[in-house]
């Protein structure tokens, strides 16, 4: 078997209830060698808890999940050789600095001597904290922790990492730095699994998604996939989203657009007007025209790309009770 | 002008200097680099809270005021003691050493393993390979570690008082003996607690009970130091050594089940967490009849004290018995995986796994085993005495067929028969409630909800049939009725008010019904089926792959490709 098409991650109608309360409902997919899946849903919609029973956290209420070919109920040894988890909350040790802290689970998995020094230098120069590596886990700011919780994530090689919100609460720098370090690891052949809010970020990190809502799995599949449907769906009912951009004045544009009665006008600002009209291109130009007629100074007139908060939106809007 | 470096000459340049700051043979310090290597025997967790606690301002100032309250006792009492030096100065180090052992150790021990639980980093550890023991071991590795140091100060000035008159080795020794052991019981116990109690909420109040509980144990030390330097401590033999000889049978005893207790409860819901307890229990029990045979040696039974001592080992199981029967009925396929295949090793070891039905049967083995040494000792005891030291023959009356053995013999059997009996309608209740609630699915309530409903069952029936016979007084058929289910007062009583028909009638028939009904259930659990473990795992667990890295690569073909950006484009926040 090829390493593309090896299935490292598996989860067969997974459910964990807490009392009444399905946390987790029925939930299957995979995850193969190389691939990063991006698991969206609002909170409380079972991410972490799926999350968890991956990481032999937890164990589920019925169904059965694998990492590498090994249950993960049964083995959870041979799982936690295999992967790293790295939870949204820090979880670091007070009085011990960067270094000792990767060299604590460096021993906690098992390494020993000069393996257990290189995996240090090679996490520390990974996660750029070689400088900091003396520095007080307490004196480091969140972007410094979150990298140095990858680098114990990371510090057994695992093949499998398990990432539940990583960017959460990092500012835009911290976040394209873990973006790139994301894509470097997946590069090098390992699996991913990555939750997070910011969906724009996981778009161009992941290839491919699951959406989960209320413990029920939504949508699977593949970034363009799942915006060509959208778009598709969009297409279906004849309606674009269209924004126009002007100079002239707002109450003037705003009484053009009000009173046409095949434009749904969405949302406006002084300067642009967010509307639904027919999704045929003629039809955009010959309205576009008008407007340049009715002597609206247009400087900017597109068609509003399909995003996967508008997919997330569609998938989740009233489908679960 | 200087070329920019590459990114793999960046990543070079990093790797470089980041080995120097890590190896250990340039750091200068040939010391660092021979402890380095020796490092790898110990425990990560013992390292890492090693770490921790000596740079905790706890643990400096404890040990400076200790150094500081040490120097002073030294010249205070050699300024004020001239009689009795040693015994003064003794008694002070003690008191001393008291405190952290007592005190500051367990409370340490407990935080330890709360703090991970309060902040999620029992998650992380959770998920490394390190077993469980390794952790409850380690953090207790380095509450030693702690002792030994606050030991280290102390111990040059204990040794000098040897050298004092009026100070046995003996005395020094039981000193070190109860406050080094007890230090350990008591982190111990600190750890149990943490691993109990992980709710923060919860935590807060436990804290401050066990707070208060380690004073109190600081006092009944000082009263210990106190009494230990007034008595005259003989050696082995005496009164005093079987007393210590008996705690220390129990309380390490105790300690060993603690410590498979806070074990069981960091393991995966999928591990077998009941077998090292059960085994505990069993040791426990065996080393409780060791020290009771060791006493028969030495000194005869007294009437009563066979039935004491049932009633004892009964409350013992039936708390270790009501527990038990909340477990998980089902048994996890990793569980499975080690059954023994012959159907006699599945029999025998089936009481040791995991499982309600399985609990409430090697409960009642137990008790009913004890039953049988009891009896067994009583009628040594009984030879024993009649030949070397009474000899009488008539004191062989204790054996099977004398009148007054009868007595005792059926105070032990009603006793045992209590405990089978509480034991069944427990099992019953649970097993009942599991299937209409299905607790099993909640996990780790169960033993606790059967615990509080056995020993409500038991209170309540007892009280019951005492009010009631207070009620009726003793005479009228309604008050036999009820004393016949009064435990306590139909062990010891039995001879003074048994109407042996209506007893057997009454309570013996429905007893011995619900007993055999329960044992018939709890038998379908007995009969496991094990199964294969899966050939991958199988090949994992050869020799040859130990040592290896778990993806069958070198840490190098991984992180050696790895590009690192350069430094100084770190998060500046």
């Amino acid at each position: 078997m090829s390493l593309a098409a090896e299935t490292m991650i598996q989860l067969d109608n997974v459910t964990r209830a807490f009392g009444n309360t399905l946390a987790v409902d029925d939930v299957s997919f995979h995850v193969d060698a190389g691939e990063v899946l991006g698991f969206i849903g609002p909170n409380g919609a079972g991410k972490t808890t799926s999350m968890r029973i991956l990481s032999t956290l937890d164990t589920p209420t019925s169904g059965e999940a694998w990492v590498d070919g090994f249950s993960v109920v049964d083995d959870p040894d041979r799982v936690r050789e295999r992967m790293g988890w790295m939870p949204d909350g820090f979880g670091t040790y007070p009085n011990i600095n960067c270094e000792e802290y990767l060299d604590f689970f460096a021993r906690s998995y098992g390494l020993r001597g000069k393996n257990r020094l290189r995996a240090i230098k090679n996490v520390m120069g990974f996660t750029q904290l070689n400088q900091l590596s003396k520095k007080p886990i307490s004196g480091l700011s969140k972007g410094m922790k979150q990298r140095l919780c990858l680098g114990r994530a990371l510090i057994h090689n695992p093949k499998v990492l398990i990432l539940d919100e990583p960017a959460a609460g990092l500012d835009p720098r911290a976040r394209i730095e873990l973006r790139e370090m994301i894509l470097e690891l997946a590069n090098e052949g390992k699996s991913l699994l990555i939750s997070s809010h910011i969906l724009s970020e996981l778009a161009e990190v992941c290839d491919r998604v699951a959406i989960i809502e209320k413990g029920k799995l939504l949508a699977i599949g593949s970034v363009e996939s799942l915006l060509n449907n959208e778009s598709r769906e969009s297409a279906g009912k004849g309606v674009s989203q269209l924004e126009v951009k002007f100079v002239s004045d707002p109450s003037v544009v705003n009484k053009w657009f009000n009173s046409r009665e095949d434009i749904e006008v969405v949302s406006t600002t002084s300067d642009s007007i967010l509307f639904n009209y027919e999704a045929c291109h003629k039809k955009q130009s010959e309205l576009l025209t008008e407007l340049v007629n009715s002597k609206i100074e247009v400087f900017e007139f597109t068609e509003k790309q399909t995003s996967l908060e508008d997919v997330f939106l569609s998938v989740t809007r009233g489908v679960v009770q | 002008m200087t070329e920019e470096p590459s990114a793999i000459e960046k990543v070079r340049l990093s790797g470089e200097r980041v080995e120097s700051d890590l190896m250990p043979s340039r750091l200068g310090s040939k010391l660092d680099g021979i402890l380095e290597p020796m490092s790898d025997w110990f425990s990560s967790i013992l390292i890492k809270e090693a770490r921790q606690a000596f740079r905790s301002r706890q643990f400096v100032w404890t040990y400076i005021l200790q150094l500081i309250l040490v120097a002073a006792w030294t010249a205070i009492g050699f300024s004020l003691f001239q009689r009795e030096l040693g015994t003064s100065l003794l008694l002070g180090y003690f008191i001393i050493l008291g405190f952290p052992l007592a005190v500051i150790i367990p409370f340490s021990g407990y935080r330890s393993l709360a703090r991970e639980f309060d902040d999620g980093t029992i998650s992380l550890i959770s998920i490394t390979t390190m077993k469980p023991r390794q952790i409850i071991f380690g953090k207790l590795g380095s509450a030693l570690i702690q002792l030994v140091m606050y030991l280290s100060v102390l111990a040059p000035c204990i040794s000098f008082t040897y050298l004092l008159q009026g100070i046995s080795i003996w005395r020094i020794l039981l000193g070190l003996l109860v406050s080094v052991g007890g230090s350990i019981f008591l982190t111990i116990f600190g750890l149990f607690l943490a691993g109990s109690f992980r709710s923060r909420n919860l935590g807060v109040g436990v804290s401050v009970v066990f707070s208060i509980a380690l004073s109190f144990a600081y006092f009944f030390w000082i009263g210990f130091c106190f009494a230990m330097s007034e008595s005259s401590f003989s050696r082995y033999g005496s009164e005093e050594s079987l007393t210590v000889a008996g705690f220390v049978l129990f309380f390490g005893s105790t300690a060993l089940l603690l410590l498979a207790s806070v074990v069981a409860q960091i393991s995966f819901p999928s591990d077998n967490r009941s077998t090292l307890i059960r085994v505990m229990l069993l040791i426990q029990q065996t080393l409780f009849f060791g020290w009771i045979g060791h006493l028969l040696c030495m000194e005869s039974f007294m009437d009563g004290v066979p039935t004491v001592i049932l009633l004892v080992v009964g409350h013992y199981w039936l708390g270790m018995g009501f527990l038990m029967c909340g477990e998980s009925t089902n048994l996890s396929r990793r569980v499975r995986r080690s059954l023994p295949r012959s159907l006699p090793g599945r029999l025998f070891y089936s009481l040791f796994m995991p499982g309600a039905g399985r609990g409430f049967l090697f409960a009642l083995a137990n008790v009913w085993a004890a039953f049988l040494i009891v009896w067994f000792l009583a009628i040594f005891e009984q030879t024993l005495f009649s030949w070397e030291w009474q000899g009488d023959r008539t004191r062989n009356k204790f054996l099977i067929g004398s009148f007054a053995w009868q007595d005792e013999f059926i105070g032990m059997l009603i006793c045992v028969g209590f405990v089978s009996w509480y034991l069944s309608l427990v099992f019953l209740f649970n097993r009942y409630l599991l299937r209409r609630f299905d607790w099993d699915s909640e996990g780790g309530y169960g033993p606790v909800i059967s615990l509080v409903f056995g020993a409500t069952l038991v209170a309540f029936i007892s009280i019951l049939s005492f009010v009631i016979e207070g009620a009726f007084q003793s005479g009228s058929f309604g008050a036999s009725v009820a004393s016949f289910f009064n435990w306590y007062t139909m062990s010891f009583e039995s001879s003074l008010n048994l109407n042996f028909f209506v007893f057997v009638f009454v309570f013996v028939i429905q007893a011995a019904f619900i007993t055999i009904y329960a044992v018939l259930r709890a038998s379908d659990d007995l009969l496991l089926v094990a199964v294969e473990t899966p050939e991958r795992v199988l090949i994992e667990r050869l020799p040859a792959k130990k040592n290896t890295l778990p993806v069958g690569e070198s840490i190098d073909e991984i992180f050696g490709e790895l590009p690192v950006r350069p430094p100084g484009s770190e998060d500046a926040n």
